[in-house]
């Protein structure tokens, strides 16, 4: 199973093998400077995903090589499972592209674990608001992102994160104090109890009372005799 | 557990006794004598101060978007003016119950009450235990918790025991059991420099309670961030602002907030702060009397208090001058202000009386040359169809300029 310096060497993908040159004698340059940002393996089973630090994700993602490989959109959105029919009928997501070794477990990875560059990191916060839902402080559904098991945990794992660090914000449920268990001299009553996301427009501003007929279906009624009809006029066959 | 209960819940959230020094106060602000802080904060001209120097900014404060837990359509409606300043009014009554005030509280005590000491459990376990009521009529305030110590004492348990027994039985969401990271340094500091001080706030009152000192301390540190930074904005129209200028005219540190006021040219507010310094210090020196204008006071204060003549600049360039700071900031950027001129020239409605003039597009060369005025096609169609029909989408609204314009002239 334990692969030899030989075979490691030749699995790495060629980009970070110069970029692993690079590292005993500068500095690590951006990507833009290295020009390494657009890998060109088309086939990654077996290889090894290259490591990357945060600093250089976030500079990757400021990148040109990322905005003329994303357009400005979330990683997920041009990213189509290799599935047979509707994708409302897919199989389960599977549970991981990258196995316990490091290495690709297949040619076609998930949208975090195909970008050498990309790994979820409360620190960049980022590339985890691409997976929240519009206007929430939830992760869309994972067979909507396409992601594996292992980086969606991953993903809530972070962004749970992020939230207690402070990089990702939310709205704080909203706390009614009544004033009368704190103070002593306090007697009057607290108002009715408020909450973020509770004002509605329908209370604030109330439609007029317009009186709309309801749709009559036709369900007990006997209009249609047909069938109740039917032993009349229905020939029997003998 | 049922014998001691009356004499647990002796032990309640409101302190009666007179406390020799307030947390509130800090020790370098000059102050010998003792204040009750709590009193002084729910008396009634102070709160009328606090809510009227808390301004009401809906959009961008109040029902800023927030990331919510659940996703929600947005709403559109069509109504009157009418209608529109009714549900104007009706959200600000809303916004009201938002801007609620946190409660300013000194730090609880911290003392137990020994139930029982049963030296035969002595060394019966290596850790403590911890009992918890978790009955159904039981609230977070009177919950009975008991620990028993490992050399066999069983006492009450303190307040930060009782409020971590709370979040372990009785989860919410976003209250982890143990304080989260933004609260302490580094990730504090990151979170207030990208503004997120409401943020930081908000999810410190909801955490804690607001009599732990550790909501005093973190709560007490931001101000003093704001203070220093001169971010006052970020705070404005929160449920914080109360306790903020209540705490800044406590340590008789309100000068940069003055000049904040002063630098938007709103009078009122800082004549109010001038009042609150006095309502919070009445051995304060500057006198205020009955029927003083907003004016008056702001510059009574100025005057006796010359000590803070370098903090309050732009308090000082709008009483002399009545421009505020952003008028005076423009002056400054010359190219800036012939921008705004090129604007406000662009913002003159050219119509058929002044077409002609030097208002014109054609601005001073109006004079040598004379403007004639083309129709053009699609103006000439629609004024053909004007006389048929009236009427249609958008050729209405322009035609009825037009006539108008012409009566003018007639």
């Amino acid at each position: 199973m334990l692969a030899t310096g030989g075979t490691i060497a030749r699995r790495l993908i060629h980009s970070s093998c110069r970029l692993a040159c690079e590292k005993k004698t500068k500095e690590v340059p951006t990507p833009e400077e290295a020009g390494y940002a657009f890998n060109h393996v088309e086939r990654k089973k077996g290889m090894y995903k290259p490591q990357h630090s945060i600093a250089e994700q976030v500079s990757y993602m400021k990148s040109r090589a990322y905005a003329e490989a994303y357009k400005g959109l979330p990683i997920y959105r041009w990213y189509k499972r290799n599935i047979k029919g509707q994708s409302k009928l897919q199989p389960p997501p599977r549970l991981f592209c990258i196995d316990k070794h490091g290495r690709f477990n297949l040619n076609h990875a998930c949208p975090v674990c195909r970008d050498e560059y990309l790994y979820f990191d409360y620190r960049n916060p980022s590339l985890i608001e691409q997976f929240l839902a519009d206007g929430t402080d939830q992760p869309i559904d994972i067979l909507k992102s396409g992601l594996c098991r292992e980086q969606y945990t991953l993903l809530r794992a972070q962004l749970l994160k992020a939230k207690e660090h402070g990089t990702i914000t939310f709205g704080v449920e909203f706390r009614n104090f009544d004033y009368r268990q704190w103070y002593k001299s306090w007697t009057e009553e607290p108002g009715k109890p408020v909450e973020r996301a509770g004002v509605r427009l329908q209370d604030i501003h109330p439609d007029p009372l317009v009186h709309f007929p309801t749709f009559k279906n036709d369900k007990n009624n006997d209009w249609d005799q047909w069938w109740i009809r039917h032993d009349k006029f229905a020939k029997k066959a003998k | 557990m049922f014998k001691f209960k009356p004499k647990i819940s002796a032990l309640a959230r409101i302190s009666s006794e007179i406390r020799f020094s307030s947390q509130w106060i800090k020790a370098s602000s000059s102050s010998n004598e003792d204040i009750n802080v709590e009193k002084l904060f729910v008396d009634q001209e102070v709160q009328k101060l606090l809510t009227d120097l808390t301004e009401i900014d809906l959009e961008h404060k109040v029902f800023r978007p927030r990331r919510t837990s659940i996703q929600q359509r947005s709403h559109f409606a069509l109504m009157t003016e009418e209608r529109l300043e009714k549900t104007r009014e009706r959200m600000r009554e809303e916004a009201r119950r938002f801007l609620q005030f946190v409660p300013v509280k000194e730090p609880r005590e911290e003392s137990v009450q020994i139930l029982a000491q049963d030296s035969e459990l002595k060394d019966f376990d290596t850790s403590k235990f911890v009992f918890t009521d978790i009955t159904f009529d039981a609230t977070d305030q009177d919950r009975t918790v008991v620990v028993r110590e490992p050399d066999g004492t069983l006492r009450t348990a303190n307040p930060e025991e009782h409020d971590r027994m709370n979040r372990t039985y009785y989860q919410k969401p976003n209250r982890p059991v143990n304080a989260p990271a933004l609260f302490a340094d580094p990730y504090l500091q990151n979170a207030l420099d990208k503004n997120e001080h409401e943020f930081v706030l908000d999810w410190a009152c909801w955490f804690y309670e607001p009599d732990d000192p550790s909501y005093i301390r973190l709560s007490q540190l931001v101000f003093d961030r704001i203070n220093e930074s001169g971010k006052f904005h970020v705070i404005t129209s929160t449920r914080h602002f109360g306790p903020f200028t209540f705490f800044l005219a406590l340590n008789d540190n309100i000068p940069k907030l003055l000049n904040y006021f002063g630098g938007l040219g709103r009078l009122a507010d800082c004549a109010n702060l001038v009042r609150l310094q006095k309502a919070v210090r009445p051995d304060w020196r500057v006198t205020i009397a009955q029927g003083d204008s907003d004016e008056k006071i702001v510059k009574d204060f100025i005057k006796q208090n010359a000590r803070f003549r370098d903090h309050i600049g732009d308090l000082q360039a709008f009483i002399s001058t009545g421009k505020v700071k952003s008028e005076h900031e423009a002056e400054k950027h010359f190219g800036l202000r012939e921008r705004l001129g090129r604007v406000d020239k662009r913002r003159v409605r050219i119509t058929s009386g002044n077409i002609r003039g030097n208002e014109g597009p054609l601005g001073e060369l109006s004079d040598e040359y004379s403007v004639k005025v083309v129709k053009s096609e699609g103006t000439g169609g629609s004024d053909g169809a004007e006389k048929k029909e009236e009427g249609r989408g958008r050729g209405r609204w322009r035609s009825r300029d037009q006539n108008t314009d012409d009566k003018k002239k007639e």
